[in-house]
């Protein structure tokens, strides 16, 4: 399950579970608030939300599109 | 930080940051108490540091910042694009 | 309306020349997922959606890419503006400048103008906001490939900053959806009648039948 790993003690930043409502349809889980970084680490991470906080690993420089 | 100005601008820039982004959050949970309560805290506060700024050294906002007496300022270098205007972003963790 | 504040949402200060980087993330100011076709998008399509959530996120999201296209504005201008001929010439910046010298035009990477054909506003809630949705997973894939392309900090800073926000805008226009689902599945709306011609009986309700 994604995560809690950025918000303090386990709180799961999202609502679960989703209930769908009709068949051909796509659903984000609405966010549900647990806390919020600082000011300066929320300018840095572009976000003031952990648990929308997903950074990027650059790609190894040999590799355009491998993952690796 | 080297000078009082880039550690203003650069608090402005943090607090007004985390303005937007509850703002943004607010638009889609309009009834969650607890992030308007965060967001008031973080307006108001961010309305202090612009004052400073705005007092010490330039007005930021067009037709909302008056000018000061005999020169309109608003004119003055340095512009936001520019070098001169930025400042790298320090500050506690 | 829409006030203008003397300062960038995030700070760009660059200290070292680089005309080919420039090139690059030039994309960004007029290209297919930049952020001038974001916020085009986003501006317009507001005037036609239905749910107050909807109507604030599209409005708020749309200003905030105008201060992005300001922060990619201010790279390339800073990654550029020192460069000499040499460097010009050596880094493949020759051929916009002849075009545009070092100023800051909306063009894509590979030299297209901007085009309104990068953007749609379909006058259907539910269509714009799976538009806005890729709208955002496209920009993030090409800060993506921009920073695989950057060694250079000042550069990379702002750059994984506006790669963030891509993030934040999906999530935000997949909560507006979840509020437009809703109103549309509401009673409040217009329960289409089941046309004549789909019932049974020989007369359809036509006036040719009757």
């Amino acid at each position: 399950m994604y995560s809690a790993k950025n918000c303090p003690s386990n709180c799961i930043p999202y609502q679960t579970p989703i209930e769908p409502s009709s068949l051909s349809r796509a659903y984000v889980p609405f966010q549900i608030y647990c806390s919020i970084y600082g000011e300066k680490q929320s300018l840095l991470s572009g976000t003031v939300f952990p648990g929308l906080y997903k950074p990027y690993v650059k790609k190894n420089e040999n590799c355009g599109n491998c993952g690796k | 930080m080297n000078n009082k100005r880039d550690s203003i601008l650069n608090r402005l820039t943090m607090l007004d940051f985390m303005a937007v982004d509850l703002h943004l959050y607010l638009n889609t949970h309009p009834n969650d108490k607890e992030v308007i309560e965060k967001y008031n805290e973080i307006i108001k506060e961010a309305e202090e540091v612009r004052y400073e700024y705005e007092k010490n050294f330039a007005p930021l906002c067009s037709f909302r910042s008056a000018s000061s007496e005999h020169h309109f300022n608003w004119i003055n270098n340095p512009w936001p694009w520019s070098r001169k205007f930025n400042y790298y972003i320090e500050g506690e963790e | 309306m829409w006030v203008y504040e003397k300062k960038l949402e995030f700070p760009v200060k660059i200290k070292k020349t680089n005309p080919a980087l420039a090139k690059c993330i030039l994309t960004q100011y007029g290209g297919p997922d930049g952020e001038l076709a974001a916020s085009l998008r986003y501006l317009s399509q507001r005037f036609t959606t239905v749910t107050p959530e909807a109507k604030a996120t599209l409005n708020d999201i749309g200003t905030e890419e105008l201060a992005h296209l300001e922060m990619i504005g201010s790279i390339v201008m800073q990654l550029s503006e020192d460069a000499d001929m040499q460097e010009i010439k050596n880094q493949g910046f020759d051929s916009y400048y002849v075009d545009h010298g070092l100023g800051i035009y909306p063009a894509s990477a590979s030299g297209v103008p901007f085009t309104a054909a990068y953007l749609q506003s379909k006058g259907d809630p539910i269509t714009d906001l799976y538009e806005d949705m890729a709208a955002e997973q496209k920009a993030r894939s090409t800060y993506e490939y921009l920073l695989n392309l950057t060694d250079d900090p000042d550069v990379a800073e702002p750059l994984k900053f506006l790669r963030e926000r891509e993030i934040v805008h999906f999530q935000r226009f997949g909560e507006a959806l979840r509020t437009v689902q809703d109103y549309l599945d509401s009673e409040r709306c217009f329960v289409i009648p089941k046309p004549n011609f789909m019932n049974n009986d020989k007369n359809c309700g036509c006036k040719k039948c009757k």
